[in-house]
């Protein structure tokens, strides 16, 4: 119950960021989605293939039509990544209520995965939704030549679990006792690195470096968060 | 308990790993600046001085010197009978100087074996028509290529889509399953059609069969068509593959090793277009290349395969082949002392590469050979020339390489570890596409700090100050040790870690009077404990 408590005060906190990554995903994202679909590629895109010419083969490679809201799904991602952890780490510094936060009749523990099932919550139900929507749409039958693959949804949940990720190391940085100018802003260099260790082609390779990214960052947090004082 | 120790180790171990992980990468970006800079800065004031130089070196040269240059620039060709030409472009110096020369107005001079001058004039007024090789056009994908769009990208991973069209619109299109390896087909009208796999059309999925991992595809249109038809490398197979008639042709198996490059010559001609072609002189080909160095020439009209045999000591890059419809050529150029690719394995056969060339002149021919349907080779035309040993060259080290070696000094003895392990292969896998893992190749081909003394020297300088640093610190000796041998691997990386982890404020001892930290209470040095403060009012209220 208290558990429940704690994870509605953090949710109504990320409340407005929230709000703002969902509104601005299903705009911008079913904006793009619709523009895309309107607008069918393959008639003016192949024209410039002709009779007995060599083809450009860059002509051949196609993105989906879920490309741009995907670019966008990546960017708020993030974004939302680091508004949670700033508003979950940083502010209560800013704000000098750490100890009001922690004086309670309830563990460290439990106030920590409050916080962190509440951010994983977040990026699962809305920000997952409307992009489980974007893809179910798009596959409808009829509406294109081909739905695009089923690769492309999961890609876009790695996007998801890369603001986590983004999270977890914005809120590293706000636990760390470190100075600003040493390695206090470590926590995201490691997810800058994360980030960068995804462009890759194997499935299997994301997954493997995002999962070890983040119990670096997840260990890290829990031990912080138990034997810091505040 | 035990979550609490596991938690600790691996929070503490994970905070080592990440912190070297983000100071190896800065540092290497630090490196790459610094070179990159410097590189800049001496390229804009040695451009003016390189142009100078050249010109003036010109006007040195004597008659005999001027006429070996020309031999070396010019392009060595043959007429369909086998004679060897030289085509000496006098606009080529110009070029390589970096200037800009229109290719309609070059002027081409054609000598022939004994260096007497045959034509001069315009290039588009050039009489002679030599042989042509196989070559690749620009517009195709290779290995590297194909992975950067199978990647995911800001803007997700791409498809590689091939349309089937009438000359108004779109009526099928053919998506290349990625992970599944075969083509899968959806008409524009009724939704999915079927499946293309190395066995051919099929309609339903569990009959298709894949093609294996793509290596490289080409694309073109026949003369009566808007639908492109591809020629599709796997790892041992070349396919082509049209979509239209839903056809897959097996091209070339290799039976023993895998293909390295293909080449083509006229290919893109099928048998009806060929044979409105009447004056054409070749036969449509495909050069094949594989791994263990053979080369097979593939024929159409009529359909012929050749493996051929090459002599053992051939460097196979140097070797091409040509089919006109009366006879197979192939073309060899050679060069001897030849720099093979095993001196890149390591910096020490590198070493003895440039010892093994250093001034001695360097002998260079080309052969055309005509092959027999055995594959077996007959000499047909030889010429050949000798440079003299490059002047001033291999005895001093470039300035930015100089430079390089030096700022690379700071990188881990890791980097030059992997290197003498993996060599080669770390090399072309940092070419052979644009992920992270070729962005790490990359890391360690170009900052390994060459094995050099001033790395270790630097590393033992470093290791001496973590241990001045530490020896006053330390709390526990195997911890201390840890560090220092932490710092010797990683160098400049390592000290910048072992110092943001381990620094800590030292006071001087009240009973030794030496340095001496505060993360335990006897001192490290006399084993005396830190001094109680003196007794005052306050300690009535902390009882202390």
């Amino acid at each position: 119950m208290r558990f429940l408590t704690l994870m509605w005060k953090e949710f109504r906190e990320s409340l407005p960021w929230l709000l703002l990554a969902t509104i601005v995903l299903l705009a911008m994202g079913g904006f793009t989605l619709r523009l895309e679909i309107q607008n069918p590629r393959p008639d003016w895109y192949y024209s410039g293939i002709t009779p007995g010419e060599t083809v450009d083969t860059y002509r051949l490679i196609q993105s989906t039509v879920l490309s741009v809201p995907g670019a966008w799904l990546l960017v708020i991602s993030i974004g939302l990544g680091l508004a949670s952890g700033i508003r979950q780490f940083w502010m209560p510094y800013f704000t000098k209520t750490w100890a009001f936060e922690l004086h309670r009749s309830v563990s460290r523990a439990t106030i920590l995965s409050a916080k962190l099932c509440t951010t994983l919550l977040a990026f699962c139900l809305p920000v997952g939704m409307v992009w489980t929507i974007f893809y179910y749409y798009s596959c409808r039958p009829g509406l294109l030549i081909m739905p695009p693959p089923l690769r492309i949804f999961i890609e876009g949940w790695i996007f998801i679990a890369l603001g986590f990720v983004t999270y977890l190391g914005t809120a590293l940085v706000g636990l760390s006792e470190a100075r600003w100018y040493t390695t206090k802003i470590f926590g995201l260099g490691l997810a800058a690195i994360v980030f960068l260790m995804i462009f890759h082609w194997k499935l299997s390779w994301v997954f493997t470096s995002m999962t070890i990214g983040a119990v670096m960052l997840l260990s890290q947090i829990i031990y912080t968060f138990h034997n810091r004082e505040f | 308990m035990k979550f609490k120790n596991s938690l600790k180790y691996t929070a503490v171990s994970s905070k080592v790993i990440m912190t070297i992980m983000v100071f190896l990468f800065v540092l290497f970006i630090l490196q790459i600046i610094t070179i990159e800079v410097s590189r800049e800065i001496y390229r804009i004031s040695r451009s003016e001085n390189i142009k100078k130089e050249a010109v003036e070196t010109q006007k040195q040269l004597s008659e005999a010197e001027k006429q070996l240059k020309r031999i070396r620039i010019s392009s060595k060709v043959y007429l369909p009978d086998g004679t060897l030409l030289q085509v000496y472009d006098t606009s080529e110096h110009l070029r390589r100087y970096g200037r800009r020369v229109n290719r309609e107005k070059d002027k081409l001079q054609i000598y022939d074996v004994n260096s007497n001058l045959l034509w001069e004039g315009l290039r588009k007024d050039n009489p002679y028509e030599y042989l042509s090789w196989p070559s690749r056009t620009n517009v195709h994908l290779d290995y590297r290529r194909i992975n950067s769009y199978r990647m995911i990208t800001p803007e997700l991973s791409r498809s590689l889509e091939i349309p089937v069209r009438s000359q108004e619109r779109t009526l099928e299109v053919w998506r290349y399953h990625w992970e599944k390896e075969y083509f899968v087909g959806y008409n524009t009208a009724e939704g999915k059609i079927g499946y293309i796999g190395s066995e051919g059309f099929t309609e339903s999925k569990s009959n298709v069969k894949p093609f294996g991992t793509v290596k490289f595809f080409t694309a073109w249109c026949s003369e009566d068509s808007y639908s492109p038809m591809l020629l599709w490398q796997t790892k041992r197979k070349i396919y082509q593959i049209d979509f239209e008639r839903q056809k897959i042709n097996l091209i070339f198996e290799s039976p023993q090793s895998d293909i390295k490059i293909f080449k083509w010559h006229k290919w893109k001609l099928d048998t009806e277009e060929l044979s409105q072609k009447p004056g054409l002189i070749y036969r449509p080909a495909i050069q094949c290349q594989t791994e263990d160095g053979k080369h097979y020439l593939i024929m159409q009209e009529p359909e012929q395969q050749v493996a051929v045999n090459i002599p053992e000591d051939w460097q196979s890059d140097f070797v091409r082949l040509t089919a006109t419809k009366k006879d197979v050529f192939l073309n060899y150029n050679g060069r001897s002392p030849v720099f093979s690719r095993e001196y890149l394995t390591s910096p020490k056969l590198i070493q003895q590469w440039i010892e093994k060339i250093k001034g001695k002149p360097t002998n260079h021919w080309v052969e055309l050979y005509k092959v027999d349907d055995a594959g077996n080779l007959e000499l047909r035309n030889r010429f050949d020339w000798t440079t003299p040993p490059p002047k001033g060259r291999n005895t001093i080290m470039h300035p930015l390489r100089k430079l390089q070696w030096y700022v690379n000094s700071t990188s881990t003895v890791l980097y030059d570890i992997v290197w003498e392990v993996f060599g080669q292969s770390l090399r072309q896998k940092s070419r052979s596409s644009e992920s992270f893992i070729a962005g790490c190749s990359e890391i360690i081909v170009q900052g390994r700090p060459f094995n050099s003394v001033l790395n270790w020297v630097l590393s033992v300088l470093m290791m001496g100050f973590a241990l001045w640093h530490g020896w006053p610190r330390r709390t526990n000796l195997y911890k201390l040790i840890f560090w220092i041998i932490f710092v010797g691997i990683f160098n400049l990386a390592g000290l910048l870690t072992y110092l943001a982890l381990n620094h800590t404020v030292v006071i001087k001892c009240t009973v030794c009077d030496k340095r001496r930290g505060l993360e335990r209470i006897d001192c490290v040095r006399c084993g005396k404990q830190l001094p109680l403060p003196q007794r005052s009012q306050l300690d009535l209220i902390f009882n202390v």
